[in-house]
């Protein structure tokens, strides 16, 4: 090799030590699709807690089955993340296999249709009742036991977009629904909490 | 700040949509301790979870053995991780039933590094980390079975995305 050539080609070569933490989504995504578990770690570092805080909520509270949930989820997620294609976001993709586990969680252990008519239904209106001082927890806690009162797709829609920041438009891929159902689920999901939420200031 | 006289009275919050407003912020930023704790023991399970992947024949003196193409494709990643200004995407294993035929690496290059250095680095490396995993395979581990396609050119490092 001429001493030019053997210049350009030293120059391409170098120790690559770039942080997984400074690597993109997509970036990681691809890495992981070629076995890279170090990335696939850096990925579920950075969205395993809220993707674990959703399902917490959608399986009732219950820590087992929401943990059951995210393993699930996200074993499908290392399995198949060499077909993950960037159409959506990875946080989109993987809070729809999320979503998808908490729904045949649910078929499994109560094998009732995933209905929003068959769930709880609203508290009364709590205007008889004198306001409470919240500390930190407690407003947590009350939050928490409003939002088990929704129904499933209020509550749903509810956390990916006020909890997760997701948009109408990614609520409704994770839920495989329209943006139209989305916005009228967060309509009635919001009047609903502020009534159940009137008491504590 | 005092208000003019001109400005219109600030409406209020209402105490419902106050304390969920209130409650929504501590719950976006809670760490859930039971996650804290099971977190770890969650990710070592998901990752442990195998793959299916095609065997591909290799050779040694005493016989021959099979590797998984997709032990394959990892070494290949980490034998080309050092190859700076670019990004592997893909890599594409072709084989004729077990017997290996080629590689196609599927990179992405940063503007304006020398696509050929980099491409003839990426080529050499694979083969370099391929033969000796496969042993005296026929047909043998070349150079020319190595094959590079640069997906996209960006003006950013391909390695941070």
């Amino acid at each position: 090799m001429r001493s030019q050539e053997k210049e350009v080609a030293h120059s391409v070569v170098g120790q690559g030590d770039i942080a997984y933490a400074d690597r993109s989504d997509a970036v990681l995504a691809r890495r992981a699709g070629l076995g890279d578990r170090q990335a696939f770690a850096e990925i579920f570092r950075r969205h395993s807690a809220a993707l674990y805080r959703y399902a917490l909520r959608m399986m009732d509270a219950d820590h087992q089955a929401a943990e059951d949930v995210v393993q699930d989820a996200l074993t499908k997620a290392w399995l198949g993340i060499d077909r993950f294609r960037g159409d959506a976001a990875l946080r989109t993709w993987l809070f729809r296999l999320v979503a998808n586990e908490c729904i045949n969680n649910r078929r499994r252990r109560r094998p009732i249709p995933i209905d929003d008519g068959l769930l709880a239904r609203l508290t009364p209106a709590a205007s008889d009742n004198a306001p409470m001082l919240a500390s930190t927890d407690e407003l947590r806690r009350a939050l928490d036991i409003a939002l088990l009162e929704l129904p499933w797709l209020q509550r749903a829609s509810w956390l990916l977009r006020e909890i997760e920041g997701l948009s109408y438009r990614e609520i409704a891929d994770v839920l495989a629904t329209s943006t139209t159902v989305v916005r009228g689920q967060l309509h009635r999901a919001r009047a609903t909490l502020k009534v159940r939420m009137a008491t504590w200031r | 700040m005092a208000m003019r006289p001109d400005q219109p009275a600030r409406r209020q919050e209402d105490p419902g949509s106050s304390a969920v407003r209130r409650a929504t912020t501590i719950l976006h930023s809670y760490d859930d301790p039971r996650w804290v704790e099971v977190a770890d023991g969650v990710l070592g399970r998901v990752v442990s979870a195998r793959r299916r992947s095609h065997p591909v024949l290799a050779q040694t003196r005493r016989g021959s053995f099979r590797v998984s193409e997709a032990v394959l494709r990892q070494r290949i990643q980490e034998a080309l991780d050092p190859v700076q200004h670019c990004e592997v995407d893909a890599i594409a294993i072709h084989l004729a039933g077990q017997t290996f035929i080629g590689v196609t690496l599927i990179v992405t290059v940063q503007f304006p590094y020398p696509i050929i250095a980099i491409a003839d680095e990426l080529r050499g490396r694979a083969r370099a980390c391929l033969a000796p995993l496969l042993g005296q395979v026929t047909p043998e581990v070349t150079v020319d079975a190595m094959h590079v396609h640069v997906e996209d050119v960006t003006p950013g490092n391909p390695k941070i995305g």
